[in-house]
């Protein structure tokens, strides 16, 4: 591992923990479960095969929010996520990868129209997550880096308990840790449901 | 959405199959000094395997086919390895047939190559006799079933994994001592991260490792990449492709073996084996993994289905010139006396708790004498292919050579020429 991915790991563990305990301290403002589609693929310079395709996915988890005031408030979510990609290696065959992540977006969140029944929102923020496994059509893949760390940019609509989110996940970290110097990271795009309780 | 599915799918396969999937094999070889030896495991849930002899005739030489029987007799026979008498030996693991790979649909004669109306596995099995013949074969016939790949070897210990590349077949000569297909495409280097078999790592990990090989070693080798599930190993075949011994296992059960010679074979005339009759669940005791024993009595102890056994003992690995002491001329099989248990806990049973009903008693005293003898004269009923027999034989020899490595099997005596034989044990004589 090299020591600036161990530093920004360290820097977004610690600020997630710190919101979290903080945000406990002061009483969550809401919690509530999200459920959702994501369509994820590889990105950077050494993409494997003839190329990539995206791979469908699941997310599913919860998310905590803190309300600063009635525009401004931190969520912080713990979701079970698939990600991956598909490799086109020979002829027309499709080689489908998927990534099961345990992933812990934090994120500053901006709600507009407060006052309205129809709320929008958009919200910025890192995203640690854990790998529970990773494999593909021939059998479990090995070498993958046993954590990963995203930035997430997204935005929402709210009415009632509802909210409706569409979200951008960007890797930062190289997950193949086959080789040295390869860059190969994740990008997801997931559209969620919540309902906050 | 379908997208979708299918990656749900996926998961719920990777899950709970466990990489157990139909048409799972492993196919290997490796030439090493003066030995050229293959070996096959064949990953399927159809347990009717098959062996069938097709002796020399004109314009085809002599060859052994395996593989399984798809239910409508012999012409649903499904080869999926084999040896001709010229030492060319091949064998096919799946590849693109939707269960490890998805199916291709790109595949076509793109070079407007001749085509055969016959299979091409089959047509170099009857007429080339090294792996350059067969390289030319494919080369020049367009072939359409490419749903898998083919390692081929020849006695001189060449080798080839013959597979559909983008455009045209590829064959993939061998770099090193030895060479491993599973299910994936070995031509296909660029993506070899992504194929990520944990059968072709450990068998290609165990073959480079070896100093010397042997069909021992190749059956430690079909061991240590079977598979259980609902998949199971069903048919592990090893073959010295120099003398055409071939050593065939059955449901991964590598403690006991058939052992054919193609030559001794071939010579019978036509034959087709059904594999599974021929096994005992003979399995070897005591003493094993090179134990100590006293050079002045050693007692063998084995277990089996068959009746009599020849007991082979030596200081030589390959037995020669070994006399064997068979079992039914010392000691009677541990079933007996099992039969003869039953026998007094039903006098026991019936004699100290039936006094009134006299007439029940005796009816049911001479069921249990009647089923007592029969279980001592018949042959135990195996329920199960998978079953360990509890049938215990046990022999013993004295007068062993002191501070001695001996080596020593059981082969099943029965009618026919195909016995069943326990994996060679050692054991060690104390000074």
């Amino acid at each position: 591992m090299k020591g600036k991915d161990r530093r920004r790991a360290i820097l977004c563990s610690v600020a997630l923990i710190v919101s979290t305990v903080g945000a406990t301290a002061q009483g969550f403002s809401g919690l509530g479960a999200k459920l959702g589609y994501n369509s994820s693929r590889f990105i950077g310079a050494d993409i494997p095969g003839k190329g990539v395709n995206s791979q469908s996915g699941l997310t599913l988890g919860g998310f905590a929010t803190y309300e600063f005031n009635n525009t401004f408030s931190l969520q912080q979510e713990v979701l079970f996520t698939m990600k991956g990609s598909r490799i086109n290696t020979v002829g027309d065959v499709w080689l489908s990868n998927i990534f099961l992540y345990i992933e812990m977006p934090l994120l500053a969140k901006a709600t507009f129209f407060t006052e309205n029944r129809l709320r929008s929102n958009v919200y910025a923020g890192p995203a640690v997550a854990a790998l529970i496994g990773a494999f593909n059509n021939t059998g479990f893949l090995e070498d993958i880096r046993s954590y990963d760390l995203g930035f997430v940019i997204g935005g929402g609509v709210e009415i009632w308990k509802l909210s409706l989110d569409l979200r951008l996940m960007k890797g930062l970290l190289n997950f193949d840790r086959s080789a040295d110097d390869i860059d190969l990271k994740h990008q997801t795009i997931s559209v969620l449901m919540g309902y906050a309780f | 959405m379908n997208n979708y599915i299918f990656s749900i799918l996926l998961l719920v396969q990777i899950v709970f199959l466990a990489c157990a999937r139909a048409g799972d094999c492993t196919a290997f070889m490796a030439a090493k000094g003066n030995k050229v030896l293959a070996g096959r495991n064949a990953d399927w849930n159809n347990l009717s395997v098959r062996m069938r002899v097709l002796p020399a005739s004109e314009g085809k030489y002599g060859r052994v086919y395996l593989g399984a029987e798809g239910g409508q007799g012999v012409g649903s026979f499904i080869n999926t390895t084999g040896m001709n008498d010229q030492g060319l030996w091949y064998g096919s693991t799946s590849l693109y047939d939707g269960t490890a790979l998805p199916v291709r649909n790109d595949i076509k004669n793109y070079y407007n190559k001749p085509t055969l109306n016959y299979d091409l596995v089959q047509k170099v099995m009857e007429v080339c006799s090294t792996v350059d013949e067969v390289i030319e074969y494919f080369a020049e016939y367009y072939y359409p079933v490419w749903n898998g790949h083919h390692l081929f070897v020849d006695r001189h210990g060449n080798s080839v994994i013959i597979e559909f590349g983008e455009k045209d077949v590829v064959f993939v000569r061998r770099s090193g001592d030895h060479q491993v297909m599973t299910n994936f495409p070995n031509a296909d280097t660029l993506n070899a991260r992504w194929y990520n078999c944990w059968r072709y790592r450990t068998a290609d990990c165990m073959l480079f490792e070896s100093q010397d090989i042997s069909t021992e070693f190749f059956r430690s080798v079909c061991d240590a990449v079977h598979q259980g599930g609902k998949n199971p190993t069903s048919l592990s075949t090893v073959y010295d492709v120099t003398t055409g011994d071939l050593y065939v296992y059955y449901f991964h059960n590598y403690e006991e073996v058939l052992a054919f010679n193609l030559y001794d074979e071939l010579a019978k005339g036509e034959q087709y084996y059904s594999l599974p009759d021929y096994f005992r669940q003979t399995r070897a005791n005591y003493p094993t993994g090179g134990e100590s024993v006293s050079p002045s009595a050693v007692t063998f102890s084995w277990n089996g289905n068959a009746q009599d056994y020849d007991l082979y003992y030596s200081t030589d690995p390959s037995f020669t010139g070994a006399t064997p002491v068979r079992t039914s001329d010392s000691v009677a099989p541990l079933r007996s006396s099992v039969g003869f248990s039953v026998l007094c806990i039903g006098v026991l049973v019936l004699g100290a708790g039936c006094r009134r009903r006299k007439r029940i008693c005796m009816l049911l005293y001479g069921l249990v004498v009647i089923s007592a003898f029969a279980s001592c004269n018949i042959e135990a009923v195996v329920e199960s292919p998978f079953a360990p027999s509890s049938i215990e034989h046990h022999l013993t020899v004295e007068n062993l050579q002191p501070n001695t490595q001996y080596y020593w099997k059981v082969i099943a005596q029965e009618p026919g020429d195909v016995r069943s034989e326990s994996s060679v044990q050692t054991f060690r004589t104390t000074g």
